[in-house]
């Protein structure tokens, strides 16, 4: 379990008066179960890519504390695995290669590598199996379309077997018949290996569809607004979404999300 | 057809240019003094085969220690200026400062130092062509997504792990590329500082023979000296394709 207690966070800004804050977030608290899939969504510009870094420690909150499987110790910070709206491959390396990346970094497993390395290559094959992308295994990330390398970066984000898979905005810049084809994907994953995810999105549907809960940001700085559960059996067929209940708890995101961004008037 | 025409195409050009030349000094009787037909260049370089040749080593060894020089300075400088901003921020208006001096400014000052010869050559060729090095690398490192960097933080790597995973590997393409320029530029100054102080290098040679009007001498100098350049650049193109090949694409 993660938990977030009245989390604030600023960038530094320079100010006339010395150097202050700019608060991004404000007095954020969240509770995020182990092996739950959460969904954090907000206005653009809001904090949620910030919210992850935090989430990572990639960033220290400025008040309040993130506490991590109930304890707060140096040591205590999840494996953590990541995937954002660009699939930042690394062009020099085939796509299993790409793949097997984080095991050359994590400490748990790099002195192992050498070992098991045969192992290793079949672990990452058997993910890229399960995405569909077997046979691209030795190609080249350009030669691969958008979409396919976003699986690449899922598999990559996966492969080192993370306690907390942090996703930003992961299908963003995809189509939709891909991205609803990807949710399912993603799904079975996650239903696979019960990791905590928490994924940022814009999308709504996509929020609504893989989530069991969605953390609804608003306000400047932002804060949490609403928590909307939603508890439709796993696996969730995609024609789900043309439900009426799940259409409702969309367009009742889309209310709160509105009624926190005030309107400009052109 | 239009494969060769696209191929061929640079060496017509060539050709065309060589026989207008050759065509007007004779047409005009321009004294050799003054400008020498293509036809007499050739015939100076065949003549002074030998001595063209030794000088040329000469130039080629200053070239290569000072290309050397560079490319270690070079990568230095910018490996450490892409692991601290700091160190970029000091250090880069010094930089830029020192290369917009003549390097034909410095040499004095190496004559000084280290005497007439080799070293200056050597020195010069170096100090001329870190920068492009220099710039690539630095440029590079500093350019990595900030996606890549966030994902290795968070798996738990160290500053030189990201270094030798993602900024080196992500850099090759900038540093070969700055081998192309940097290695003719190391020749340039090789030359430069042989024109001023040496006794030995295709600078000096020009510089003889300009003191005695051998002017198809000097053209034929002028000569070895762009196709030299040629050569080098091509060499280091190949070696771009070879260990950076992932950056080129197949077009389409
Ligand atoms: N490195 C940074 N330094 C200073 N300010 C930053 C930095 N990164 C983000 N910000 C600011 O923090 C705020 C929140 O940014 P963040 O990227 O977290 O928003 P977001 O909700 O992810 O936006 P989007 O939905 O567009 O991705 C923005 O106002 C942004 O200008
Ligand atoms: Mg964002």
């Amino acid at each position: 379990m993660i938990e977030l207690r009245g989390v604030s966070f600023g960038y530094p800004v320079r100010r006339n008066d010395g150097k202050d804050h700019q608060l991004v977030l404000d007095d954020v608290s969240m509770r995020i179960d182990a092996g739950s899939f959460v969904s954090v969504v907000g206005p653009s510009g809001c904090g949620k890519t910030t919210l992850l870094k935090l989430i990572a420690g990639l960033l220290r909150p400025l008040k309040g504390e993130i506490v991590y499987g109930g304890s707060n110790g140096p040591d205590s910070r999840p494996l953590i695995g990541m995937a954002f709206q660009n699939a930042v491959l690394l062009p020099w390396r085939t796509v299993l290669e790409n793949v097997i990346f984080p095991l050359e970094v994590v400490k748990r497993w790099r002195s192992e590598l050498r070992r098991r390395r045969h192992e290793f290559v079949e672990r990452a094959l058997a993910l890229l199996r399960s995405v569909g992308l077997e046979e691209y295994a030795h190609r080249m990330p350009w030669e691969l379309s958008g979409g396919m390398q976003q699986r690449v970066s899922l598999c990559r984000a996966l492969i080192h077997e993370p306690d907390v898979l942090l996703l930003d905005e992961p299908f963003g810049a995809l189509d939709m018949l891909t991205r609803e084809e990807l949710w399912s994907v993603l799904q079975d994953l996650w239903i696979e290996r019960r990791c905590t995810v928490v994924m940022v999105t814009h999308d709504l549907r996509e929020a609504v569809f893989l989530s069991d809960t969605i953390y609804v940001l608003g306000g400047r700085p932002a804060t949490v607004i609403g928590c909307v559960t939603v508890s439709y059996p796993r696996p969730r067929p995609l024609d789900v979404c043309y439900r009426d209940d799940f259409v409702r708890a969309t367009r009742d995101l889309r209310d709160l999300l509105e009624r926190s961004s005030p309107k400009v008037v052109t | 057809m239009k494969s060769v025409l696209k191929n061929g195409s640079p060496v017509l050009a060539t050709l065309v240019l060589l026989s207008a030349w050759e065509a007007a000094v004779r047409a005009l009787r321009v004294p050799e003094y003054v400008l020498p037909g293509p036809s007499r260049v050739l015939e100076s370089l065949v003549v002074h085969a030998g001595p063209i040749a030794s000088h040329t080593a000469a130039t080629l060894e200053a070239t290569m220690l000072g290309f050397s020089l560079s490319v270690v300075l070079g990568l230095t400088l910018g490996l450490l200026s892409g692991l601290s901003e700091s160190f970029q921020r000091a250090i880069y208006p010094m930089l830029v400062a020192f290369n917009t001096i003549p390097k034909v400014a410095i040499v004095p000052v190496l004559v000084i130092w280290f005497g007439i010869g080799k070293v200056p050559a050597i020195l010069t060729a170096s100090l001329i062509s870190f920068f492009p090095v220099f710039v690539n690398v630095s440029t590079a490192l500093v350019t990595t997504e900030p996606e890549l960097r966030d994902m290795l933080l968070s798996l738990g790597a160290t500053r030189a792990q990201i270094l030798i995973k993602v900024g080196l590997p992500r850099s090759m393409p900038y540093f070969f590329g700055s081998l192309k320029i940097a290695s003719t530029l190391a020749f340039v100054g090789a030359i430069i500082s042989e024109t001023v102080a040496s006794n030995e290098g295709v600078g000096y040679l020009m510089i003889a023979a300009s003191s005695r009007f051998d002017v198809p001498l000097l053209f034929a100098g002028l000569l070895v000296i762009s196709a030299i350049s040629v050569i080098l650049y091509a060499v280091f193109v190949l070696l771009e394709r070879r260990l950076a090949g992932w950056a080129f694409r197949p077009p389409g």
